[in-house]
């Protein structure tokens, strides 16, 4: 049962195409979403996350259409969103932001503390929850954002780009942290990382040029890796999602070096 | 991955790597014993943190710091630390309350939250007013913390009246409509140079409205009018409080309601207030019941009658006359009174040198020169303003020795040293003059009162045969 | 799109939109000072001496923002250079735009006082720039400048203090010093240290 629907959606800005009729569904657990740079990516993110305005296009979050006003909130209250330009008040302590985020999301007033601590806790900067936030390292400041993402126990979880700024430490407690979260709710991760993908994700899904390329475990993206000749890759992976790209892109980018993939290189 | 792993072990022993210690499945740390500050309202951070309490910092520097720099001229006098106060309330806060609320309204778009808050449930309006009212709040608290000083001041040196309170709840319902005005605009336009531009834009239409004394449009302005003996009808700090709050208000639901056609509500509620301003135009004022009204002591000669706003210096400035009020005792022919009211004095009356405004001759609540005041008052016991001709020399010579013998210029002293070493016409006049003064100074008792009886007989007469000579 | 080293700089401190406010800040005291009547009576042209200066200062003292400080600091050129051609290519197209809402009445509130307080005033801004960030740097100067200015009404006649530089005729020497040394300390401690990184406040 997907907990996510999208049908038909497009979304322009200005001249350029960022999704083209896309067709999708997600539902509970991790999926790894990668493209290369401008793939549209984060332009599904922003739509499923009720920042956007699709241009045309159904999207369906926990059985309620996104693009009904009255609807939008019912949605909000059980989404968490980690935008890709992480914004926050550097002047509030970490337990204040994350506090002032469940405030936004309209949780009761009685369990918030509680939540705050745990969406803290769980990202690993239970020491640190007075802190001010400017005084935190860039891979904390992170951290705090997928805190104030997790801090209302959301059902569809939306990370655009999460391990940005996180040290390989990190990234493996983030990666239990996914795996974790994604056995009840609907996890979308945007990434460039395709180990994090490999490591965490119980789905990967390939988005070019506003389409989708691929859809699959990250087991059989591997798989395709190792069948597909001559595509390059240090990884099983990697090599599955060039060697995905390329076929989604047909004869006419066939020559192996016309396209850098930039994703991948990452 | 193997190799991550490992290094993960290494990594956790190390001091300051907590996160490993608070694994993810790891239950919350310290969640036994949680500290006050968890159960605290989410919002108290937007109060506290950030720009807000500057705000209220700045606010009250400014205020305080421009009342203080000009508090010998509204010590001591609530009237004029009513107007006072409210200029510099008006013509330095609103500006810095625009400009504060102006950054404040960037805020989300300098620190990229903009993503954030577009996914949040609650609605635009909360979330407007809660980054907004914190603000407002603050400059609120920063004006009333330096009024309170301010009238703290003139409650210590006051000589009577009473304190306005009313005036400066309309002072800070414009300021909080400032705030979120500019909070409206910073949302609109969040560049780095909307503030400070804001600011000198709502100076200038301040300034200039106010500048245009005659235009009916300056009731509008929260400045109004601020002359000391007037007051405002009672209901014109409310209407002037719906005008200011309505704009701001439609201003908010314009931006930031669901239903945008709510900010009719305020506009036309604004729009009536300001209608109702304007049309009243100067009806708005009226003179201070208590300045049409004067105190005496009726037991000098002339009576001495000080102003009702300023009863307390009754004893002062009797004090300052008694020696000018002892040498014309038993004498005839002198006014009935020195009178302190707007308006003429009436025929039998002079008017007491002027107390106001304040800072000259009264500063906090004292007077700054007795012998000053008295010599004033000695010179408003004749009058020759009227006479087409010049004041004959004689006349003038007998006119200032009067005036020596009853309370001397504090500068007579330098004058006639000035004139001693001056030319050789210079020196006859100060002869003459000192020779005048002599005369007067040698009479007998009865002897002086009888002549200065006749000397006030003349104190208009603008003929020189009619005055009494010396 | 030129790839010019200078223009480039100009562009990255947002100097033509600095440009354009400041002529038309100079427009805006040509208005006011006509509205004023100001040819009538040289004292009416307070308000304009004093506020368009503040304007001036305020639009420079913003333009001195750098978006990328850090990557400033490693830079190979010397950067106090550029800093101050930049000050002083501003102050002086300020110093020469303003001065015509009030020409005439040299020795009391023309040219030369409006001069004065465009440098003193773009001088505190720099100074807060150095110290408090570009952003903020009109801050200090506004509230400075509205202080003196409602202050200074209320000051007796002739003995108006120096801090009052402000609104005090050109012909007061005091003035002038007092203007020059803030113009010059706060465009040295600008043109040495920079305006103050502010990446991580409210």
């Amino acid at each position: 049962m997907p907990t996510i629907r999208v049908t038909d959606l497009h979304v322009r800005h200005r001249k350029t195409v960022a999704l083209d009729s896309l067709d999708v569904d997600f539902g509970p657990g991790v999926h790894g979403l990668l493209g290369p740079n401008g793939a549209g990516k984060t332009s599904l993110i922003r739509v499923l996350a009720t920042v956007a305005e699709p241009n045309s296009g159904r999207v369906e979050i926990l059985g309620e259409d996104t693009g009904e006003h009255r609807r939008r909130s019912a949605v909000r209250r059980r989404l968490g969103y980690l935008p890709q330009e992480f914004g926050y008040y550097p002047g509030f302590t970490v337990r204040e932001f994350v506090a002032y985020v469940a405030w936004l999301k309209d949780m009761p007033a009685a369990e918030t503390p509680a939540a705050v601590e745990r969406a803290v806790a769980r990202v690993g900067l239970g020491d640190r929850i007075d802190a001010k936030v400017r005084t935190l390292s860039g891979g904390m400041v992170r951290r705090v954002g997928i805190a104030q993402a997790i801090v209302n126990d959301p059902r569809v979880l939306l990370l655009d780009e999460p391990t940005a700024g996180l040290d390989p430490e990190q990234r493996v407690e983030f990666r239990e942290l996914l795996r974790e979260l994604g056995a009840s709710a609907t996890v979308i991760v945007s990434t460039h990382l395709v180990e994090d993908v490999a490591a965490a994700c119980t789905e990967v899904t390939l988005i070019d040029a506003g389409r989708v390329a691929y859809r699959g475990t990250p087991e059989s993206l591997a798989a395709l890796g190792e069948t597909a000749a001559g595509v390059v890759g240090d990884n099983p992976i990697e090599r599955g999602y060039t060697a995905a790209l390329r076929a989604h892109r047909g004869p006419e980018s066939a020559a192996p070096t016309a396209h850098p993939l930039e994703g991948a290189a990452r | 991955m193997t190799l991550i792993a490992a290094q993960d072990h290494a990594h956790g022993q190390e001091p300051g790597q907590q996160a490993h210690d608070n694994a993810p499945s790891a239950p919350p740390p310290r969640a036994s014993r949680r500290p006050r500050r968890a159960s605290r309202h989410p919002l108290r951070a937007e109060f506290l943190r950030g720009f807000a309490p500057w705000t209220g910092v700045a606010l009250f520097l400014a205020i305080a710091v421009a009342m203080a720099g000009t508090s010998a001229q509204w010590q001591g006098g609530w009237a004029e630390t009513r107007g006072r106060l409210h200029t510099t309330a008006v013509l330095l806060g609103v500006p810095l309350a625009l400009a504060a609320g102006c950054r404040q309204g960037g805020r989300e778009r300098r620190r990229r939250t903009e993503e954030l808050m577009a996914t949040a449930v609650r609605g635009t309006l909360a979330r407007f007013l809660a980054a907004a009212l914190p603000v407002a709040c603050w400059a609120v608290a920063g004006y009333v913390v330096a009024a309170a000083l301010t009238l703290l001041a003139t409650a210590l040196r006051a000589t009577g009246d009473r304190p306005d309170l009313v005036a400066p709840l309309t002072d800070a319902v414009a300021l909080a409509s400032a705030v979120l005005v500019g909070h409206v605009v910073g949302r609109r336009l969040p560049w780095r140079l909307t503030p400070p531009l804001l600011a000198v834009a709502g100076y200038v239409v301040l300034g200039f409205v106010t500048y245009d004394s005659t235009g009916s449009l300056r009731h509008l302005t929260p400045i109004g009018d601020t002359s000391d003996i007037d007051v405002p009808v009672w209901w014109q700090p409310l209407v002037m409080a719906v005008w200011t709050g309505g704009l701001a208000a439609a201003a908010v639901l314009a931006y930031a309601a669901r239903r945008r056609f709510t900010a009719l509500l305020p506009l036309a509620a604004a729009m009536a207030a300001g209608t109702l301003l304007v049309q009243t135009g100067d009806g708005l004022w009226h003179t201070n019941p208590v300045a049409r009204r004067q105190v005496c002591d009726t037991s000098t000669t002339p009576q001495i009658c000080v102003n009702a706003r300023y009863e307390d210096l009754l004893p002062q400035v009797t004090a300052a006359l008694a020696d000018l009020t002892g040498r014309l005792d038993g004498v005839q022919n002198l006014p009935v009174r020195f009178t302190d009211l707007p308006g003429e004095p009436g025929p039998d009356e002079v008017r007491l040198p002027i107390t106001t405004p304040i800072g000259w001759t009264v500063v906090r609540g004292r007077l700054a020169s007795p012998r000053q005041f008295a010599w004033e008052a000695g010179m408003a016991l004749y009058d020759r303003a009227e006479c087409d001709t010049a004041v004959d020399p004689s006349v003038a010579r007998v006119d200032e020795a009067v005036q020596h013998y009853l309370a001397p210029n504090p500068l007579a002293g330098d004058f006639d040293k000035l004139e001693a070493e001056g030319s050789e016409a210079d020196r006859a006049e100060l002869r003459d003059r000192l020779e005048a003064r002599a005369r007067l100074r040698e009479m007998g008792g009865e002897e002086r009162r009888a002549w200065l009886s006749a000397y006030f007989a003349t104190a208009r007469a603008c003929d020189p045969s009619e005055v009494p000579a010396l | 799109m030129t790839t010019s080293g200078p223009l480039l700089y100009v562009r990255s401190r947002t100097v033509p939109r600095t440009v354009a406010a400041l002529a038309a800040t100079a427009a805006l005291a040509v208005w006011a000072a006509h509205e004023l009547d100001a040819y009538l009576d040289p004292d009416r042209r307070v308000p304009v001496i004093a506020l368009a200066p503040l304007f001036a200062a305020a639009v420079i003292g913003t333009s001195l923002y750098t978006a990328s400080e850090e990557l400033d600091r490693t830079a190979v050129r010397p950067w106090w250079r550029r800093r101050l051609v930049h000050l002083l290519t501003l102050t002086a197209l300020a110093a020469a735009l303003l001065p015509w809402a009030v020409l005439g009445h040299a020795s009391f509130f023309g040219p030369s006082a409006m001069i004065r307080n465009t440098l003193g005033c773009t001088g505190l801004t720099a100074a807060a720039a150095a110290l408090l960030g570009a952003r903020l740097s009109w801050l200090p100067v506004f509230g400075y400048v509205s202080a003196v200015y409602l202050g200074a009404s209320a000051l007796r006649g002739n003995s108006v203090p120096l801090w009052a530089w402000l609104v005090q005729p050109a012909a007061e020497r005091g003035a002038w010093v007092v203007a020059l040394v803030a113009f010059g300390v706060g465009g040295v401690l600008y043109v040495l240290r920079g305006a103050r990184a502010e990446g991580a406040r409210d």
